[in-house]
């Protein structure tokens, strides 16, 4: 065996893409659209008129891996892209660890309703899909489970409390499923597919806001043969001292802290200040960081225990009119939010 | 930010959007994952585009954050999405039906799969992305000498692989798999 050039050699053909191929630079929609995405802005190719709904979309998920750069409340994230209502879906597949059994397509006779219908929610079978129409996103969550369970379907669609910027937007759809999505057909525009038929999630009219605009109807298709559990979150006005589930959109436009810069770390003192110009009250948690992983986690902390010349370096809204710091005693090298590889909040 | 900031990183997403993709269409199993890494990269280049430096390092430290991007999702069992769905479409289309790989080929592929993953890394930078030493260096934030050193390991190690493997070579043209008739 020879030696550089020749493993070279022998390793260039088993590359995907080919070494030196000349791509679209770029150009492609997709690519645009992403570009779009992160810096707030549309380019020209992916021009649209509209409100701007280029929206990264945290969630807080209970499980996760240790190894995950957040080891506190977790974070998902949806682009919704500035095309459609939903360009982006958070498809958390748990991958197939072994047969997968599950109800079959449609037992015929068998006690699965082929359509189903109350008051929230109406559901028609549509070829290898259900439709649900959600007329009232708001209703008693248990109306749309029970008519999903009336198909053979475990969709959740649940509302949850948000501060009042974020009624009636989804905040993340979240697929948990033995089945992986098909991971080598052409992906439908608006959702992943499974065993070729896409799973789906938008508005009639496009790009109305269930619960808010009049008339808007939430659209979820779904795989009839669709074994795993579906799990749709929108924001619904949150009730006096409930807490919010989005809690870390404090800093993002309309958050109880928008326009507070926290990015390289501002001491606690000037940011109570803040809170009060804003008459908010503050709690504290402490910023644990595992020295083997770089994984945070957080402790609350009373007041008192707490000086104004601790470092804050990130914010959550944690109910109305309270705000939670998240603090270190000491200034650290780097903000530990914008650490590791998890698309980091919005800290303004 | 200001305009001339979202103009240099616009301009390096132009520049370096092929490679990184490339980088990530090459070492993920699915256009998905490709899209995911892509995606990640440069969220995060954007909001540390005070650290993304100038001119040609901006590449090789796009690299970097991409490798670390991909390690992650490696080492998660449940998956973070950053759908983009026309991003995924873009994929696929650079994941179209290999060609009719011979047995040689895929004598290399599986030898080369059962490799430690720092070595892979380090070959397929060499015979993928072109990169040499120094690049390498830069972008994995270690010494060009300890560059040279693993390089030259890995190199040792794969070549003693593909013979373990019975894949034996002949200088400069095919390999021949072993119990095949010449």
């Amino acid at each position: 065996m020879n030696d550089a050039e020749e493993i070279s050699r022998l390793l260039r053909p088993l590359a995907r893409v080919e070494p030196g191929r000349k791509g679209s630079g770029g150009s492609g929609a997709g690519a645009q659209a992403l570009l779009a995405s992160i810096t707030g802005r549309r380019s020209d190719a992916s021009a649209v008129p509209g409100p701007d709904t280029v929206v990264a979309r945290p969630e807080a998920v209970a499980a996760g891996s240790p190894a995950a750069p957040l080891a506190g409340p977790r974070r998902r994230f949806l682009l919704l892209g500035p095309r459609r209502l939903v360009l982006g879906l958070t498809a958390a597949a748990l991958l197939a660890t072994g047969v997968v059994v599950g109800p079959s397509l449609v037992r015929d006779g068998g006690g699965v309703a082929v359509s189903y219908a109350n008051a929230a929610v109406d559901i028609r079978r549509d070829g290898d899909q259900y439709v649900a129409r959600i007329k009232d996103p708001f209703a008693e969550y248990a109306m749309y489970t029970e008519a999903f369970r009336a198909v053979g379907l475990r969709v959740e669609l649940r509302p949850v409390p948000v501060s009042a910027g974020y009624v009636g937007k989804i905040l993340g759809m979240v697929i948990a499923s033995k089945e992986a999505p098909d991971r080598q057909a052409t992906p439908d525009p608006s959702g992943p597919r499974f065993g070729g038929v896409p799973l789906t999630l938008g508005t009639a009219p496009r790009g109305c806001e269930p619960g808010r605009s009049p008339g808007c109807v939430m659209v979820i298709r779904v795989p009839a043969g669709l074994t795993g559990r579906v799990d749709v979150r929108i924001g619904r006005q949150a009730r006096p001292g409930e807490e919010y589930a989005n809690f870390d959109a404090a800093l993002a436009p309309g958050g109880m802290f928008h326009g507070v810069r926290l990015r390289d770390g501002r001491p606690v003192r000037e940011i109570l200040a803040e809170a009060r110009r804003r008459e908010l009250s503050a709690v504290f948690s402490l910023i644990r960081i595992d020295p083997k992983t770089g994984g945070l986690s957080f402790e609350p902390l009373p007041a008192d225990r707490v000086d104004g010349g601790w470092t804050v370096w990130n914010a959550w809204q944690v109910k109305a009119g309270v705000v939670r710091l998240l603090v270190t005693p000491g200034r650290l090298p780097e903000n530990p939010f914008y650490n590791g590889s998890a698309p980091p909040p919005a800290l303004g | 930010m200001d305009d001339d900031e979202v103009a240099r990183f616009e301009a390096v997403y132009r520049e370096c959007y092929d490679q990184i993709t490339a980088y990530a269409v090459r070492r993920c199993d699915s256009p998905q994952d490709a899209a995911d890494v892509v995606a990640e990269t440069f969220a995060i280049a954007w909001r540390k585009l005070a650290d993304l430096p100038r001119g040609g390092e901006a590449r090789l430290w796009l690299y970097g954050v991409a490798r670390r991007v991909l390690a992650d999702q490696r080492r998660k069992s449940v998956r973070r999405r950053m759908r983009d769905v026309e991003l995924d479409a873009e994929m696929v289309d650079l994941y179209g039906d290999p060609p009719e790989a011979g047995a040689e080929l895929r004598a290399v592929a599986a030898v080369f799969r059962s490799m430690p993953d720092d070595d892979r890394e380090l070959l397929s930078l060499v015979a993928w992305e072109g990169l040499g030493r120094d690049e390498i260096a830069t972008m994995l934030g270690v010494s060009r000498n300890a560059v040279r050193i693993r390089l030259h390991r890995a190199r040792r190690r794969f070549a003693a692989a593909l013979s373990a493997a019975d894949v034996h070579l002949t200088t400069g043209s095919r390999m021949i798999p072993a119990g095949r008739p010449l």
